[in-house]
């Protein structure tokens, strides 16, 4: 059996980028509690949604605010959008100052894969999909509001939409 | 707080690195590049791949904090693969902006 090589984090990106993350890394406390919620049943059984921080939005919703961030590039916007999980590339906007969004735009399912989740349901590989999926934007130097409203709500979203399992995605 | 309100949850990430500091309940590694974590544009195959053994962690995973290096592998070399904004972002345009300075 061949042994599957760990996944290297740095390999994409440039080495002056990749110093200033591993620096920022270096200096980060470590996570002190790890929060772990057992899966309630098999996934056969389950509800599932997808999150993904690429900065996605669905008119008639506005769009994440990019103009605020090239006035204030410390900033990024810390707010929460719900995607409905009929939604398909076309009907959504995409994003995000950081990366080629427009991958993405091409094929949503690249940054949240609502048709293959659907695809899983249909095959009985999954229980449900649930009826929101949900989008945050990932530039956030300072995530404190990000924390302290989005992370709620998006949590109390999914518990009222009865998700037991979730697929979190940073882009 | 997803964790706290009773979902299970697992991070498909490419930083695996960051784990330390995060504390992510699962984590999947995935050696894809930024911008595109479940696999290329119409490759419908190797998203679904990619999203089932996202999910089987949700089973599989039994301690808090575990991490799975997934076996994928992105088709280009670093180098030839973009994934960087057509202009640079506005951070990296200030930091351009003050080295110039310098």
């Amino acid at each position: 059996m061949t042994k599957i090589p760990e996944v290297d984090s740095w390999r994409f990106l440039p080495p002056r980028l990749a110093r200033l993350l591993q620096a920022r890394l270096e200096a980060s406390p470590p996570a002190t509690v790890i929060p772990f919620t057992p899966l309630p049943v098999p996934l056969s059984r389950a509800r599932i949604a997808l999150l993904s921080t690429a900065g996605i939005s669905c008119p008639p919703d506005p769009p994440f605010d990019m103009e605020s961030e090239r006035a204030n590039p410390m900033w990024g916007d810390p707010s929460w959008r719900r995607i409905p999980a009929t939604a398909t590339g076309a009907d959504v906007e995409v994003n995000h100052l950081h990366i080629d969004t427009s991958y993405a735009k091409r094929d949503l399912n690249v940054v949240l894969p609502t048709q293959r989740l659907a695809e899983l349901v249909a095959a009985g590989e999954i229980g449900s999909v649930a009826p929101s999926h949900y989008s945050v934007m990932g530039f956030q130097l300072d995530q404190s509001q990000q924390l302290a409203e989005s992370a709620p709500a998006i949590a109390a979203s999914m518990k009222a939409e009865g998700v037991q399992g979730a697929v979190l995605a940073p882009v | 707080m997803i964790e706290e309100a009773g979902i299970a949850t697992v991070i498909l990430n490419m930083m695996p690195a960051c784990q330390p500091s995060v504390g992510a309940p699962r984590v999947a590694a995935i050696s894809h590049p930024f911008g595109r974590p479940y696999g290329e544009v119409g490759d419908a195959e190797t998203q679904r791949a990619v999203l089932r053994a996202a999910l089987s962690m949700l089973e599989s995973a039994k301690t808090p904090g575990e991490v799975v290096h997934l076996p994928f592998r992105w088709p280009e070399e670093p180098k030839a693969t973009k994934w960087e904004p057509q202009e640079p972002s506005p951070i990296v345009a200030m930091m351009l902006q003050a080295q110039r300075r310098e």
